[in-house]
């Protein structure tokens, strides 16, 4: 069976669990003015990739992302100009009561879903669905080789490994209360241990402040839009710097685990964060080599088409301070960085977002430097979308909050904006080809940063190390026509035509241009098949053999 | 740019009312010219007179005031140097190519000037500053200049002309702005040196000679050299006489004496009528035709420079700004502890005053008895509000308040009307902060009085629950100097004032060999008497035994200390974690102690402390012993630098920032051997802290017999000290608030001695500072022994706390010789706990279950005010104490309010006398009073 898709994070089966009963068959889906609502806040109340959809797809080779419901979304469930909107949407109240008022631990309504999961198991097994859960001990004593071939070669079996999205699942005292969860580490102990699902990696982070637990600055990764309708404070990261004690001690454990070690998701975190946990792991690479073996990784990123080094001392943003509600407040608007241009005379520019939430330069090459994975988010807000006419942006992209000691020490000394440069497009695009565009802008420049970062031996490329990681199901917007995991496989088609497009066109203004395809020799032209063998890769087979290095427990 | 008239008509509308002030001044001054009498009676000021002294650089305050009263006529020949060197940074401003004013560099690119010379960035885009516009020496021609844009981009402040109530700091007619380096012909700016803005006190006093360096009219660089006298001023204004014309404003303003800059040259004062309009010599209204030598000036006036920089500290700036401000402010914050330091004390100024004055009145035979008497000196940084009450000093308090965004814009909405606008609420923890519970709130505001009055009235405004002014309070943390039972201070004997000390083991084996005889000392070897607290609390069992004990280390304990910071002693070098220290002094990430050798500084603390927990077995410091208690495991301990010197704890805004980071950071255990009095902020961070589940060990304190806060709150474990003979340390507080009791006299600790060349050394130290060390390493023992059972989440939060508190109490060692009260449940026995395993949860009593919270803070809003001043002077008498017949520290004691007084007559009787001198208290009074009240305090909350 060819076009087969591997997607790096996604979600089965939140919805239902949130769902106020929704058997796994069916799809969650909202009616009247939820619908509308849904439609206005760009689809994330209905289903993406639940098992009823993943059973009409491509999707042969997944990662299933646990998460508990956080606080700051309990808090105030959707409110829009000042009306409670939260009864329309099929949601099961107790989970939220009990997150908003603190009668739950996150670690306990993890539990809960890693139960509904295992309960679920058998029922995914069987037909339409052939949804087969696996992890390291079902595959124990064969080689990466091996694994490779059995995932390729089972055109039944759809399979499903797991990930925990946020370290905010391993709290297990009551949910923003005083009391600190003290011993996280020793949850995911019991987990790596014990538990029935195994699972590849974790995100230190999620998109809010967990006071009870903090292991680590997180990134602004909600709008504005979303904040107002939750009306959380604990979006906003407002303090800390870089990983806690209780954050390193998370990160020891997980890596540090000598039969089930679990990776660490960079999504999320900080970027002060970000590059405290490259510096920690060598720290502990050098405490046991045997961490050395196992990749950096983010599951669905975006980039911000600029090096962290530009960023800072160029300074590609500006930022203001002061006090709200007792706190000081840190923010910082980054430069809208064109990264292409179209001949829509209404429409023509082409943005990435330049949130801090999204990679730098650095990290790219840090993550294919260690035989990492780069998931690419099908959010289209992640990529850089954002209004319906987006032709000219003002100077500065939504402002974002910075925690008050990372914003001191990151972002408060900085010199003088350089200069973009623009470019030109070939067809009037529209909305949908436009967001297609920004992901390809996103993989070529991947590719490009990783062909200029790192001596790659033969046989070996930046292509290698990039993936979809579309967070279907996590409250996204996706990208337009691509809006479930149905229509995924519709992907392939839109690279082949925009990868090209985007490999002539991107353009970041700084000097670098080395294109990212192949072209022959002798006249110019495309090099299809590689064209092909990259899509390939992006699509499935790197997740594939990603997945194959994970299950022989990362054997080198 | 405004006009000339407009800035004499605002001088006269403001300080038109305060003439007979300057006038008494005026005629003072005269009046002691005429006798030939030292002008140094001009001064009314004891602290400037005081800071004067210390900028003279000798210890002999008689030389430093024959120095500064020294006839005028006779100046050492560098200030011509210095004079000459710092006149280069002047500048004359001109638009589209007009002289407009004088201004002058203050640092490498930033020009002060007037405001109403520069009123705007926009106005500054055609003006430029002209250097070296000055007649050469030689040819008499004019020299080469060198012309600068002024760039508004790079810096920009202004101070309005007028005051304003609404805005903080105007009226100070001032104007800071960016200077291009490269000049019009490229020229460098750096060839300009700036000259350095101190705005501490003391640059000169009243009856010394000022110069003003200027470009009247726009002329080339003048000097005044005639004799020109500060004799009056003004909360921001300093009043002098001189010559100056219309195109001086914004010329330095510099002290003769010292050579510093003192104002920003300003106005003439003119003699104005009872409606504050100006006069002429005839005594005729003036026009803004009138010409400015037929003014009846008083003298001049000049922006204060303290002012200045207190100005620029406390503006709102776009973070583009800076590192301008730091710039600005730099000689300010440099200068401040070196003058501290050579501070003299106020009686022997007084005194040399006295002398200078007596001996001039000799040698002219003449009495002072006609000087006329004048007015006495305004608050440094009054802010000169017309016809309005004063307005003083930056005052930060503390206030607990609801955390709900409408409770905080409330309370922000009714101190703006109470004080000058613009009052902004900063959460103390904002990283621990919960929304709609009781959290602490700072705010810092422009404020003249009694600070500790005004936060009494702060807690009855709707919304504020309680509130405490947040100024310095000594810490109680070390035994430098230590107050024997019944007794006054004295001198421990093995710790000096400046942090140096002397090895004293000779004494230590008498202690304890001869006079006494201790089990743990007696018969020993070196090694194991060195380390004669690891036997006195069963660490010997855990630790020098082949059984090893669970690892801290490996099972992720982490413990900080919260102390002075780290230091390079050998004893103590790599066992600090430096990757995850932090200085809560400058918010900085490095706690080092930096180790500064001063009067009453004790530099090292925390090295002391923490050597008891991550000090090396092995030092080449001669006298090595001791090894940390936590060593054994490769234990590296957090500092966390909260406090500069174990003397004094500036904010308690520090410490809360500290605790903040410590929860959320996830330490298990907070070491902390200094104590505070018992506040508001200690009261709530000890609190929190318990309900994080974070154990908190602290002091018990020394020398004051009351248990010091944080120890004092139920949330933490206090621990007090014994001796090798399992007795109690005499200086130790004792109550029942006590959880424990641990080895804090004579407990050997590195040093770095007091003789030779500060080599590192080993002496027998006391305090519970000590003490606390042990219990902490005992915690981190126990915690990781049990981690398991703990790690359940019904041991989540207090009950963690709790738990250890309970098998601490559960398997202390009993020991005959220690009081039966106030030394908790006996001597910490760490083999023992760590085979007491946890009670049951619901076992568990939680602290604040018996203890009154409300009632206690009530108490202490009420007596809070007492506590302090008392526990300031408690501890100056025990800081105090002189090596080389110095006073240690400059004084801290505000006047006593009047409520507070009326309470404390209340509470003492009025017989007494008001205990606002401590001269007339007596050390074991002042104990007495401060124990009663802090026991009415305590028994409040039960």
């Amino acid at each position: 069976m060819t076009n087969k898709i591997f997607d790096f994070h996604f979600h089965l089966l939140f919805k239902h669990y949130l769902s106020n009963g929704t058997p796994i068959n069916e799809q969650v889906k909202t009616t009247g003015v939820a619908s509308l609502l849904n439609d206005l806040f760009g689809g994330p109340f209905n289903s993406q990739s639940s098992p009823d959809q993943v059973k009409d797809s491509q999707l042969y080779l997944g990662v299933a992302s646990i998460i508990s419901l956080e606080h700051a979304f309990a808090r105030r469930i959707l409110h829009i100009l000042g009306i409670d909107f939260s009864h329309i949407l099929p949601l099961n109240k107790e989970i939220v009561n009990k997150t908003r008022d603190g009668k739950t631990s996150y670690y306990a309504e993890f539990q809960q879903q890693v139960k509904m999961y295992l309960d679920s198991k058998a029922t995914l097994e069987q037909a339409p669905y052939h949804i087969k859960y696996t992890g390291r001990k079902d595959w124990e004593g064969k080689s990466v080789q091996q694994i490779t071939e059995t995932l390729k070669n089972d055109n039944t079996q759809r399979y499903l490994i797991f990930s925990i999205e946020g370290g905010h699942n391993l709290s297990d005292v009551p949910i923003r209360g005083t009391a600190l969860s003290r011993t996280p580490e020793l949850n995911l102990k019991d987990i790596q241990d014990n538990s029935e699902l195994d699972f590849i990696s974790i995100n230190l982070c999620h998109l809010s402040y967990i006071p009870e637990q903090p292991l680590g600055g997180f990134a602004q990764g909600l709008n504005k839009q979303a904040q107002i309708a939750f009306s959380s404070e604990d979006f906003m990261p407002k303090a800390g710097l870089g990983l806690t004690q209780l954050g390193k001690k998370v990160i020891r454990q997980a890596l540090l685990h000598e039969k089930r070690p679990v990776l660490i998701d960079l999504k999320h975190m900080s970027v002060y964060t970000r590059f405290h946990y490259y510096r920690y792991r060598e720290s502990l690479i050098n405490e046991a080599p045997a961490v050395n073996r196992l990749p950096i990784i983010t599951s669905h990123t975006g980039f911000t088409f600029t090096s962290l080094n530009n960023y800072l001392a160029k300074k590609q943003f500006r930022s203001t301070t002061g006090q709200q509600d007792g706190v000081f407040v840190s923010i910082v608007e980054s430069e809208n960085r064109k990264i292409g241009k179209t001949n829509d005379s209404i429409n023509s520019g082409l943005y990435g977002n330049p949130w801090t939430i999204n990679l730098f330069d650095e990290e790219i090459i840090e993550i294919m430097g260690s035989r990492g994975m780069i998931g690419i988010s099908l959010d289209q807000r992640i990529l850089g979308a954002e209004k319906m006419v987006d032709s000219n942006r003002p100077e500065y992209f939504d402002p974002e909050y910075i925690a008050r000691e990372e914003w001191e020490k990151l972002f408060r000394d900085g010199q003088l904006p350089g200069a973009e440069k623009l470019f030109d497009f070939l067809s009037i695009p529209s909305r949908a080809e436009r967001h297609l565009m920004l992901l390809c802008l996103h993989i070529i420049y991947a590719v490009r940063i990783g062909n200029a970062g790192i001596g790659w031996e033969p046989g070996t490329s930046p292509w290698d190390h990039i993936c979809i990681g579309s967070d279907f199901d996590g409250l996204i917007n996706p990208i337009n026509r691509i809006d479930n995991v149905l229509k995924l496989s519709d992907l392939a088609a839109g690279l082949k035509k925009y990868l090209p497009v985007a490999d002539k066109y991107l353009n970041t203004g700084d000097g670098n241009d080395t294109r990212s395809l192949r072209y022959n020799t002798t006249d110019g032209s495309l090099d299809m098949n590689y064209l092909d063998e990259v899509i390939g890769k992006f699509m499935y087979i790197n997740g594939l053999n990603f997945t194959a290095r994970y299950l022989s427990n990362w054997e080198e | 740019m405004i006009p000339h008239w407009k800035v004499i008509q605002e001088v006269a509308n403001r300080f038109g009312d305060r003439q007979p002030q300057f006038e008494a001044a005026e005629r003072k001054l005269c009046a002691l010219r005429e006798a030939n009498q030292p002008l140094v009676q001009l001064e009314d000021n004891p602290t400037r007179v005081q800071y004067r002294v210390a900028r003279e650089n000798t210890p002999l305050v008689a030389t430093a005031l024959e120095r500064i009263t020294g006839t005028a006529d006779f100046q050492d020949k560098y200030v011509l140097d210095r004079l000459s060197e710092m006149s280069k940074a002047v500048c004359r401003i001109l638009k589209g190519g007009s002289p407009i004013g004088t201004g002058f560099l203050v640092t490498e690119d930033i020009l002060l000037t007037n405001h109403h010379v520069i009123e705007s960035a926009d106005d500054a885009e055609d003006m430029i500053a002209e250097f070296n516009y000055e007649v050469d020496a030689t040819t008499k021609a004019l020299k080469r200049s060198a012309s600068f844009k002024l760039d508004a981009r790079k810096f920009f402040m202004t101070s309005s002309l007028e005051v304003s109530k609404v805005t903080l700091n105007s009226g100070l007619d001032f104007t800071l702005i960016g200077v291009s380096l490269t000049g019009t012909f490229g020229e460098l700016l750096s060839q300009f040196p700036p000259i350095r803005l101190d705005g501490n006190l003391g640059k000169i006093i009243k009856g010394e000679s000022c110069v003003i360096v200027q470009h009247p009219n726009g002329l080339p660089k003048k000097v005044v050299l005639k004799d020109i006298r500060f004799f009056s001023e003004t909360g921001t204004r300093l009043v002098y006489e001189s010559d100056t014309l219309p195109g001086s404003s914004g010329s330095p303003v510099f002290g003769m004496g010292t050579c510093e800059i003192i104002a920003l040259h300003h106005s003439g004062l003119s003699r104005t009528d009872d409606q504050n309009r100006v006069l002429t010599r005839s005594g005729q209204l003036a026009t803004p035709e009138t010409p400015d030598d037929e003014i009846d000036w008083i003298g001049n006036e000049g922006i204060k420079v303290s002012v200045i920089v207190s100005a620029v500290r406390e503006a709102t700036l776009s973070p583009d700004m800076e590192k301008g401000r730091r710039a600005l402010l730099k000689d300010t914050d440099n200068i401040a502890p070196q003058l501290k330091q050579a501070l003299p004390d106020q009686a022997s100024v007084r005194n040399g005053v006295a002398n200078v004055v007596t001996a001039a009145a000799m040698s002219n035979n003449s009495v002072s008895s006609n000087v006329p008497d004048i007015t006495s000196s305004p608050k440094e940084n009054t802010m000169d509000v017309p016809s309005s009450s004063n307005i003083s000093t930056p005052t930060a308090f503390i206030i607990s308040a609801l955390n709900k965004p409408e409770t905080v814009s409330q309370i922000e909405a009714v101190l703006s009307v109470k004080y000058p606008p613009g009052v902004k609420l900063s959460l103390l923890t904002p990283a621990t902060a919960v929304v709609g519970k009781e959290e602490l709130f700072t705010f810092t505001t422009n404020f003249s009085g009694n600070a500790h009055e005004e936060a009494g009235k702060l807690a009855q405004i709707p919304g504020i629950f309680y509130a405490e002014a947040d100024l310095p309070l000594y810490l109680n943390a070390d035994t430098v100097n230590i107050i024997r039972k019944g007794g006054g201070p004295a001198e421990s004997g093995f710790l000096f004032d400046d942090g140096y000390g002397t090895p004293n083991e000779d004494t230590f084996l008498k202690n304890y060999t001869v006079t006494a005889v201790s089990k743990f000392v007696a018969g020993r070897k070196a090694e194991e008497y060195r380390r004669w607290n690891w036997y006195a609390t069963g660490f010997d069992k855990i630790l020098l035994t082949q059984q090893t004990p669970a690892s801290p280390h490996e099972k992720g304990i982490r413990v900080v200390q919260f102390d002075t910071g780290y230091t390079d002693h050998s004893k103590v070098a790599g066992a600090f974690d430096t990757d995850n220290d932090y200085n809560f002094l400058d918010n900085t990430n490095n706690a080092l102690d930096l180790r500064t050798i001063s009067l009453g500084k004790q530099p090292g603390h925390g090295t002391r402390t923490g050597s008891l927990l991550i000090g090396h077995d092995y030092s080449p410091a001669a006298g090595n012993g001791n090894c940390g208690l936590l060593a054994p495991d490769n234990y590296k301990l957090v500092p966390f630098r909260i406090a500069e010197t174990v003397v004094i704890i500036n904010r308690q805004q520090q410490l809360a920032a500290a605790l903040d980071a410590a929860i959320a950071q996830g330490f298990d255990i907070i070491t902390m051997s200094m104590g505070i009095p018992p506040t508001l902020t200690t009261a709530r961070l000890a609190k929190k802290a318990y309900e994080s589940g974070v154990i908190w060990c602290c002091a018990a304190g020394n020398s004051v017999q009351a248990v010091v806060a944080p120890a004092v709150f139920p949330g933490t474990i206090a621990v007090a000290a014994s001796n090798p003979l399992d007795r109690e340390w005499t200086g130790s507080s004792r109550g029942d608030t006590v959880d424990i009791t641990a080895p804090g006299e004579d407990v050997l600790v590195p040093i770095w001695q007091a003789e030779g060349d500060h080599q590192e050394g080993f002496a027998y130290g006391d305090g519970t500072s000590y003490a606390t060390p042990h219990v902490a390493a005992a915690a981190a023992y126990w915690l990781a022994k049990y981690q398991d059972q703990l790690r359940a989440p019904e041991y989540a939060g207090w009950k963690r706390v709790e738990a250890f508190r309970q098998a601490l109490k559960d398997s202390a060692r009993k020991s005959d010789q220690l009081p039966t009260k106030g030394f908790g449940s006996g001597i910490l026995n760490a083999e023992k706990l760590l085979n007491t395993p946890p009670k049951p949860a619901n076992k568990l009593n939680n602290q604040y279950n018996g203890w009154n919270e409300s009632a206690f803070l009530n108490s202490l809003q009420g007596y809070g005010e007492i506590v302090k001043t008392y526990w300031n002077k408690l501890h100056n008498a025990i800081f105090g104490t002189k090596r080389g017949n110095q006073e240690s520290l400059t004084a801290i004691s505000a006047p006593m309010s009047d409520s507070a007084r009326a309470l404390e007559s209340a509470t003492f009787g009025k017989s007494r006398g008001a205990y606002e001198s401590t001269t007339t208290a007596t050390y074991p009074d002042l104990l007495q009073r401060f124990n009663t009240v802090q026991s009415i305090i305590e028994n409040a909350a039960k």
